[in-house]
């Protein structure tokens, strides 16, 4: 079975999960159908041959972002209100065919792979401050939203 | 590995989401949708960046940045959703109305 072929199956993969976000009615099992999706992507970044990138997506993405998210909406009970699936889908078709013009021309030509993240390495010294400054902005925004949200709630513990 | 398959897979990720925040009303959903706009960002980047045969490493701080700001909209997505939820909003976006012209 050629390499190839595994393209497919992760990529129906992606798309399924995709639309399982929005079909499903409970928010709680739209934000495990996004923690799939991004699963998915794991594997295919792995099938690129992105090692260090699969894994990153992996810890931070499947592990960590939709453990908060998760946790976030656990407590609500209310499903989501209805919406027209059919317009939805008829959405989606009309966007991928409107948007797949944009690289009609493209060469479809088989390229090999490369690790470029694990040749990254020294390089990355270079680009230091800018790598402090989004853990900077990252951590900015948690205090911000933890202080918001201490102001105008009242939690109860 | 075909480019043209990737990116067709990608197109459709961003359809699929951009047709969502069309027509969903609730406010994670929508956000949800916006996670789903980074990843398919990140699969073409990753999928343009592996293919070049001069691999260096000037890509990866755009692929840091999408990372970073898909992970503090998660961040800002949480908050959102305890404050509404204390606040007793509700999560339709129809009926956060309060800013409307």
């Amino acid at each position: 079975m050629s390499l190839d072929l595994l393209f497919f199956p992760i990529a129906l993969l992606i798309i399924g999960f995709s639309v399982a976000l929005f079909a499903l009615k409970k928010i709680l099992r739209a934000v495990i159908a996004l923690s799939g999706a991004f699963l998915m992507s794991s594997l295919f970044f792995l099938y690129l041959g992105q090692t260090l990138a699969a894994l990153l997506q992996l810890f931070v993405f499947v592990g960590g972002l939709p453990t908060y998210l998760i946790v976030a909406v656990a407590a609500e009970e209310k499903d989501k209100e209805r919406f027209d699936i059919r317009l939805f889908f008829l959405l989606a078709l009309l966007l991928s065919i409107v948007l797949s013009s944009t690289f009609m021309g493209i060469n479809t030509e088989v390229t090999t792979g490369n690790n470029f993240l694990a040749l990254a390495g020294s390089a990355l010294q270079a680009y230091s401050m800018i790598l402090y400054l989004i853990v900077f902005m990252l951590f900015s925004a948690t205090i911000g939203s933890i202080l918001a949200i201490k102001k105008f709630v009242k939690l109860v513990v | 590995m075909i480019i043209g398959y990737i990116l067709a897979l990608c197109t459709i990720l961003i359809s699929i989401a951009l047709a969502g925040i069309a027509t969903d009303r609730h406010l994670i959903a929508i956000m949800l949708a916006v996670e789903l706009i980074f990843l398919s960002s990140t699969v073409a980047l990753l999928t343009f960046l592996s293919s070049n045969q001069n691999a260096d490493s000037s890509g990866i701080m755009l692929l840091l940045s999408i990372w970073s700001v898909a992970a503090v909209e998660i961040i800002a997505l949480i908050a959102f959703c305890v404050y509404i939820k204390g606040s007793g909003f509700s999560f339709d976006v129809s009926k956060l109305s309060k800013m409307r012209w």
